[in-house]
């Protein structure tokens, strides 16, 4: 039971972005497509799983006061080997992601877990918390995207981020009413200020509940 | 300070796997990049060089040279041939709509152009870039001398001919 708890407090109880508020830049960034937010919560869930594995592997190894150099440079050798893999994979993806791949590696998200749990956990239970938390974090920015791309555009498109040309669904609902803005960096913010307003609301409400009963 | 020596030899060696693990990745996917980085450009480049030479792209700065986009060396027998580069200029479409052209450079002199898009130019005259009485103005004509514009198109082939000046200057300092 407590391994599952691992791995579901990453989905909503820690959720990376809309609870710790970690890696917002990236989060922000990407989110003006669903298709984007897939793609870019697949290369962090990859990159955090691979992270957290080494860094429990090494955490006897890792002298204590270093450790924050040996985790940068495992980060960042992880994200430019996801970067090139998927240049040479998936090229479209790679170029609708731009500069935000190499962004992972300051994403705070995968060196705060590798801190914060990695460091200090088995491996196994590392590799739950990276599941849990990449999770996480790709409903976060799917959450957000859909929000963005629906009222910025007017309607809903899905590719499959591995291969540009299949088209999974595409529809266009209120194109002549779309909120251009939404796409916009600022859009982003208000986008994600509202959600956070609609969880503390919600999360407000059920505390009155427990509290009236 | 037999610790800050342990910790520093420690860096080195995180430091050392990691860069043969990087190394060993570049290896792995940069022939496959190299190879999509062409094929998008191939099926232009064919219009130019349509012997079976192969194409290659070659890694430069074009910081000084804003209208230039890509260059492109045409292989024929395992030896570089010729050079293509690949233009964007603002015609009288605006900078929204660029013309876009590829012009071949060969033993001194210009060996071949062709233009790809031009789709914003007023059609009969700024379009005339695209015709043999431009392209005859710059094919066969040694690199570095003049070009004639097109009296009545002056503002698309301007645009073309100072990108292709560009392109001669860049050849001249980089491959001659």
């Amino acid at each position: 039971m407590k391994k599952l708890d691992i791995f579901k407090k990453g989905l909503f109880v820690e959720n990376p972005i809309f609870v710790l508020l970690l890696g917002l830049c990236s989060a922000l960034a990407i989110t003006t497509s669903l298709t984007n937010a897939i793609g870019m919560g697949m290369a962090v869930i990859c990159v955090l799983i691979m992270s957290n594995l080494i860094i429990s592997l090494l955490r006897k190894v890792i002298p204590h006061e270093i450790r924050i150099p040996v985790y940068i440079i495992i980060i960042a050798t992880l994200v430019k080997c996801v970067q090139m893999l998927m240049n040479a994979y998936t090229q479209e993806l790679y170029t609708s992601l731009g500069v935000f791949i190499p962004l992972i590696v300051v994403n705070c998200i995968i060196l705060g877990r590798a801190e914060s749990f990695a460091s200090q956990n088995t491996i196994i239970d590392s590799l739950l918390d990276a599941l849990g938390m990449g999770i996480g974090y790709t409903i976060a920015v799917v959450v957000i995207s859909f929000f963005r791309e629906l009222i910025g555009t007017g309607g809903l498109s899905l590719f499959n981020p591995f291969d540009g040309s299949q088209v999974i669904f595409q529809f266009e609902l209120f194109g002549d009413y779309a909120i251009s803005l939404l796409t916009q960096p600022a859009g982003a913010f208000i986008t994600l200020g509202c959600i956070l307003a609609f969880i503390q609301f919600w999360n407000n409400r059920k505390s009155k509940k427990v509290g009236g009963q | 300070m037999k610790k800050v020596i342990q910790m520093a030899l420690f860096l080195a060696i995180v430091a050392g796997l990691s860069g043969a693990a990087l190394s060993f990745v570049y290896n792995l996917t940069d022939p496959i990049i190299q190879e999509a980085a062409i094929a998008s450009e191939k099926e232009n480049l064919v219009q130019l060089y349509s012997n079976g030479e192969e194409f290659k792209v070659v890694e430069t700065n074009f910081g000084d040279y804003p209208t230039l986009q890509g260059v492109y060396e045409v292989i024929k027998g395992g030896s570089v041939k010729a050079h293509v580069y690949k233009g964007s200029v603002t015609g009288y479409g605006g900078a929204s709509s660029p013309i876009v052209f590829l012009v071949a450079l060969e033993d001194g002199k210009y060996s071949g152009y062709t233009v790809l898009e031009a789709s914003a130019e007023t059609s009969g005259i700024g379009t005339r870039i695209k015709d043999a009485e431009f392209k005859d103005n710059i094919v066969g004509t040694d690199i570095g001398g003049s070009v004639d514009t097109l009296s009545g198109a002056t503002v698309s082939s301007k645009a073309v001919v100072n990108s292709i000046k560009e392109a001669a200057k860049h050849y001249q300092e980089n491959f001659k």
